[in-house]
């Protein structure tokens, strides 16, 4: 594998580079707060955001996506495919978010209805992932078994050696077509790589290997009536910031948008948290309370997605453990579910 | 809704009360008073059942302009009714004002069942107004884009 | 004249004899300068392993969250509840609008001298996941990065608790803190009179802003307690009346109308802006709302449990100039 020396200080030149070849997906700040944005500028790039607030999902499933538009020409209907996706580059994802384009990826690929909108879209997205030595207070990616210096799902990766410098490892065929961005920075010499070792080394000793995901899948599915449920629902208040920072989270609704003799099938964000998500046309709601609700999300997240798709819907990023207005920590949810003797 | 902009001509949503300013817009038409025909109006019980609602989704689906007229205060057939939307209203002008939104855009009269020379004056000049203004870009959706 | 209560003492004691079903306050959160929820049922509360009791209780500039919200989950029940200055407003609210006997109510009031808003603390910070941070003395003393910054509390307070005019809560039926010294109310909000001095493109580009970044989450609206309509317009569907694409257009419309059911109802509690992740700027036009409240109409959003409400209300002689 090809492996470059990147210093800090030349981290938004590169972007400036990347910027050249397609659109690109970094994090910047505002207010002190990190969030995922397309670039208008390799100056907004904020180098030092680990995990920013909003996640690179809507690079991939934007929060609205016209399916297919139609407009009446002389009383015809007449169909107009969605546009043809642009190359994107997505940058300084962390290792979790990457994890997350994974599950994203088993859920959208696969049978008997794989998404083509989405899949065009993930073909011509290039991910450039970016390793930390530090993890936020609000993260448990490790407990899921997810290596921040982990550079697995990503086309390159920014491996952080000390504050002041990465070493880019070029990873796939995507990543090798970057390289004439890549060039302007020298080798990497044995010893950088060596140094680079260790802490791989000592990162994965803190990591788990053995989540037990699977024990946990298996636990739930015996937990659906338990008691648990009705009392950490009590202070959700039902809103959906943690499904929309959410990087797995990709639940959505179809909605038809009419203006005169136009309009378009778009699909759009939506959460199990919400009641409308599962109100029937008859009115019914299967989902009455909060209650069936954030068990849905955590039914989904641990027990539903690993028995269809062997992957976990949520890798620890954190981001509703901090947002969630009323702290319902997830972590805090998971380590109940786990000490609950099993029925 | 597919005109090139030498072609724009001010689409206005009118929603008149049906006891005073719809019978206006009648006696305006009984009348032969002219007015521009940029007007569509819904017939409304009362400008107290007019949401702001309507008005926001109005500006939202293209229109240009909207206006809301009801019976003089002290007029209501149901007593009290343009007394609620008249509060409702001065709300929705002020937080409209306050958020930007283009002045004269969502206007507000008060139009009685006699005045069908008013109405057309009204109409006249709430037409000369929004196509001064031209066409509604701030709040109208485009995302039904595909073209 | 409202008892001074120790707050665990006096919530043992409404759960053990019976006095309430449930009480809700605030119990310390689990990331950096956080609190959360602390909902105790009579009879159970403590009684299962791992699960807090009123010795969890806490009251400080951590508990941001207006409790208020969760009252709604409660209806017909005998309910005991922790309410800073500016919650205490918006359950006299609801009881001016026949949402809660307030015999069925056990007010905790709880004088606050303002309460930390995430934003401004990531503003100070230039970070909003700092490694830890605690509180001491009215210093913030914060890690971020490895490196420890230490700011005053007073730059981290919601910018609305900085001029508050509500700080004692005016409805408590036990006071669980000593009373704090209260700013002058007849100030008008700084923020609502500089928009008010732009020109209206300049206020037009702002609104945009602020609301292009709105993802429809709707955290303002399930966190606000005078939201609590069965089926909020934003969710009707038969036929659907709003839009959730990223057209700025529909976040407008959104805000829009959702404000203008909030006037004469908001408090100013600033429990929406702090629960947005997106940063949008709510407590400009909240406080658009309670200054046209104010100087149009004379009324304050839950002053007077009495009053009739101010959009449903009228005079014959209401300002009448906004008309053709």
């Amino acid at each position: 594998m090809e492996t470059r020396i990147v210093p800090q200080t030349e981290m938004a030149a590169f972007v400036g580079e990347l910027m050249k070849t397609a659109r690109v997906m970094a994090p910047v700040r505002r207010d002190g707060v990190g969030y995922f944005e397309w670039l208008e500028s390799a100056d907004q790039l904020d180098a030092t955001c680990v995990v920013p607030r909003s996640s690179p999902k809507a690079a991939l499933l934007p929060r609205c996506e016209t399916l297919f538009g139609w407009r009446l020409e002389k009383g015809e209907q007449r169909i107009v495919p969605p546009p043809e996706p642009i190359p994107q580059i997505l940058f300084g994802l962390h290792p979790c978010d990457v994890r997350a384009i994974a599950t994203l990826d088993a859920v959208f690929a696969s049978d008997p209805s794989p998404d083509r909108l989405y899949l065009a879209r993930r073909a011509v997205t290039t991910v450039i992932g970016r390793g930390s030595l530090a993890d936020p207070a609000t993260a448990f990616f490790r407990e899921l078994g997810v290596d921040p210096m982990d550079n697995g799902g990503c086309d390159l990766f920014l491996a952080p050696l000390d504050p002041d410098r990465h070493v880019l490892e070029i990873i796939s065929d995507k990543g090798r077509a970057l390289l004439p961005a890549c060039e302007r920075f020298p080798k990497a010499d044995d010893r950088a790589l060596a140094l680079l070792a260790d802490l791989r080394k000592s990162s994965a000793a803190k990591t788990e290997a053995n989540p037990g995901l699977e024990q946990l899948a298996a636990k739930l599915a015996g937990m659906f009536e338990s008691d648990l449920w009705s009392r950490i629902h009590e202070h959700c208040a039902g809103c959906g910031v943690c499904a929309f920072l959410c990087p797995t989270c990709h639940c959505f609704d179809i909605q038809e948008e009419q203006r005169g003799d136009r309009g378009a099938r778009v699909r759009v964000w939506d959460t199990c948290q919400f009641g409308l998500f599962t109100r029937h046309a008859s009115g019914h709601n299967p989902r009455t309370s909060q209650k069936e609700r954030l068990r849905q999300r955590i039914m989904h997240k641990f027990s539903y997605g690993i028995e269809k798709f062997k992957v976990p819907f949520c890798v620890g990023c954190g981001r509703c453990v901090g947002c969630c207005p009323a702290n319902n920590d997830l972590r805090a949810i998971l380590r109940t579910i786990r000490e609950t003797p099993s029925e | 809704m597919n005109e090139t902009p030498a072609q724009w001509e001010p689409k206005i949503l009118a929603f008149l009360c049906t006891w005073c300013s719809y019978a206006g817009a009648d006696l305006a038409g009984v009348s032969r008073y002219q007015y521009p025909p940029n007007i569509r109006i819904v017939k409304v019980p009362c400008s107290g059942r007019v949401n702001p609602a309507y008005i926001l989704k109005a500006l939202c689906q293209g229109y240009d302009g909207v206006l809301v007229s009801g019976c003089h205060p002290g007029d209501c057939h149901y007593l009290t009714g343009n007394y609620h939307a008249r509060r409702k209203f001065h709300l929705l002008d002020r937080l409209l004002d306050f958020a930007g939104i283009e002045e004269g855009r969502v206007r507000f009269s008060w139009i009685s069942a006699a005045e069908g020379a008013r109405f057309a004056e009204i109409m006249k000049q709430t037409t000369e107004a929004i196509a001064k203004l031209g066409p509604n870009t701030q709040m109208a959706k485009t995302t039904v884009r595909y073209d | 004249m409202t008892e001074r209560a120790d707050l665990r003492t006096i919530a043992a004691k409404l759960l053990a004899d019976g006095t309430v079903d449930v009480l809700i306050g605030w119990q310390p959160g689990s990331s950096p300068l956080s609190a959360a929820p602390l909902i105790l049922h009579a009879g159970s509360a403590g009684s299962e392993p791992g699960q807090a009791g009123p010795e969890a209780l806490v009251f400080d500039a951590r508990c941001a969250m207006n409790l208020v919200n969760l009252l709604h989950k409660f209806k017909g029940k005998k309910v005991a509840i922790v309410v800073k200055g500016c919650d205490a407003r918006a359950l006299a609210g609801l009881v001016q609008e026949r949402q809660f006997d307030r015999n069925d109510l056990v007010v905790l009031g709880a004088p606050c001298a303002g309460v930390i808003s995430p934003r401004a603390l990531a503003r100070a910070l230039n970070s909003d996941s700092p490694d830890s941070a605690t509180l001491k003395n009215d210093r913030i003393h914060a890690v971020c990065g490895g490196v420890e910054t230490v700011v005053p509390l007073s730059d981290a307070l919601d910018p609305g608790c900085r001029r508050c005019a509500m700080r004692n809560p005016q409805i408590a039926d036990w006071l669980v803190a000593d009373p704090v010294a209260q700013t002058d109310a007849s100030e008008p909000a700084e923020n609502v009179e500089e928009a008010w001095r732009m020109t209206r493109a300049e206020r037009w580009r702002k609104f945009r802003q602020e609301m292009a970044r709105c993802i429809l989450c709707h955290a303002c609206r399930q966190v606000c307690p005078a939201c609590y309509c069965g089926e909020c317009f934003a969710d009707q569907s038969r036929p659907r009346l709003a839009g959730r694409t990223d057209d700025p257009a529909d976040a407008m419309f959104f805000h829009l109308l959702r404000w203008t059911h909030l006037a004469g109802r908001c408090t100013g509690c600033g429990a929406c802006e702090r629960a947005c992740p997106m940063g949008v700027d709510l407590r400009l036009y909240n406080d658009f709302l309670r200054e046209f409240a104010r100087t149009e109409y004379g009324y304050e959003a839950g002053a007077d449990a009495q009053a009739p409400p101010l959009i449903g209300g009228f005079k014959p002689d209401d300002p009448n100039r906004f008309t053709l």
